[in-house]
């Protein structure tokens, strides 16, 4: 099934889910990297590469969301505490918020520097704020800020995942996997 | 035939080898750019400071001279991190060569009003022969000179080393000029 149902996750979701997951996980390694990496032509390929993904992701985040609100959210077992669904609510809302929050302050931080960008060399990327050494400054440790409440999210997200299938014994992991249309 | 005096004058000096006439640069009203490349994308730049000595007969050009000097530590690229970037030796090296130069001594007409200006462009410590087209435009004793030409910046071992690439720098780099003049010293 393309769309979610009420029980399961269609397969956009699905795909969205795991392409985007291993899209940022791709993300904060090559952004790690090049932060990491010695002044030099790669190291600004490196931030290249990195800006093209990030454009990319804050694309790909909003198709997500839009079609999340065009589907039922599969709903959480019957038998979830309320401390337990306003957690997932919470922890979800986190995650997009970081993963809007990211892109958005690295465009900052790029059209603060006034350095020019070619999104995957193919076309420019217009600049959202004019040159301002302290906004861009200042949104570094936006941008940091919010990796680092990104890595945790995930921590508490894939966590989660896991006492639901292990512990509690719920579909929650598994109705996310390719190849899963049904609910049990 | 009878020449007026002060005709015999000018033809005296001329024939002497007088200097034609000096101008100087109204700095408010002159500028000198710069249009680098990142990623192919324009990446503009401005010298705040430059100063222009010309002596120049629009009618005489060979026997003008024209002096530019730029204070290199004055690009501004609208980023600071592109000024830190630009002050590095493999760049600029502010430290050592604060300032570049141009000096002509060869100037011709190539059209009307349009002349070239041949000589020696030291940036970096590194001469190199430049020829320095330039629109030529005088109103009373108010004259403007612009052109523009094209650098390779490795010509300059400006970005050397493992920058002499064009990716994501650009190597060629188009400079323009747009010079107020006013006659007199």
């Amino acid at each position: 099934m393309i769309r979610n149902t009420e029980t399961s996750w269609g397969s956009i979701a699905k795909l969205m889910h795991w392409g985007i997951a291993a899209l940022i996980i791709a993300q904060i390694v090559l952004g790690l990297v090049a932060v990491g990496w010695r002044l030099s032509p790669t190291k600004l390929n490196l931030f290249i590469w990195h800006k093209s993904l990030g454009i990319l992701l804050l694309a790909l985040i909003a198709a997500r969301l839009l079609w999340r609100f065009a589907n039922p959210t599969p709903r959480l077992p019957a038998d979830s505490p309320g401390w337990e669904r306003r957690a997932a609510h919470a922890s979800h809302a986190l995650l997009y918020i970081c993963m809007f929050g990211l892109p958005v302050s690295g465009w900052i931080i790029n059209s603060a520097a006034n350095v020019p960008l070619r999104v995957f060399w193919l076309f420019p990327l217009p600049a959202i704020t004019a040159p301002n050494k302290a906004l861009a400054e200042t949104m570094k440790l936006v941008h940091l800020g919010l990796i680092i409440t990104l890595c945790v999210a995930l921590a508490i997200h894939v966590a989660a995942a896991l006492r639901h299938h292990f512990i509690k014994r719920t579909d929650i992991l598994t109705r996310m996997l390719p190849g899963r249309a049904t609910s049990t | 035939m009878k020449l007026p005096g002060y005709t015999m004058a000018l033809l005296l000096l001329w024939a002497n080898g007088a200097a034609a006439a000096v101008w100087t640069m109204d700095k408010t009203a002159s500028r000198l750019e710069f249009v680098s490349s990142y990623q192919g994308q324009p990446a503009p730049g401005v010298f705040r400071d430059f100063a222009t000595r010309l002596q120049f007969d629009p009618a005489q050009p060979a026997r003008g001279t024209l002096e530019v000097d730029v204070t290199v530590t004055s690009v501004d690229m609208g980023s600071e991190d592109l000024h830190e970037g630009m002050r590095a030796p493999e760049w600029f090296d502010f430290a050592r060569f604060p300032r570049a130069e141009f000096r002509s001594q060869q100037i011709h007409q190539v059209a009307p009003q349009r002349y070239e200006a041949r000589g020696t462009l030291t940036i970096k410590g590194v001469q190199q022969q430049v020829t320095v087209p330039f629109a030529w435009s005088a109103t009373g004793q108010t004259a403007v000179m612009a052109g523009e030409l094209t650098l390779d910046r490795t010509r300059f071992g400006i970005g050397s080393g493992e920058w002499a690439t064009p990716d994501p720098i650009g190597l060629d780099v188009k400079v323009k000029f747009k010079v107020t003049l006013r006659r007199g010293s």
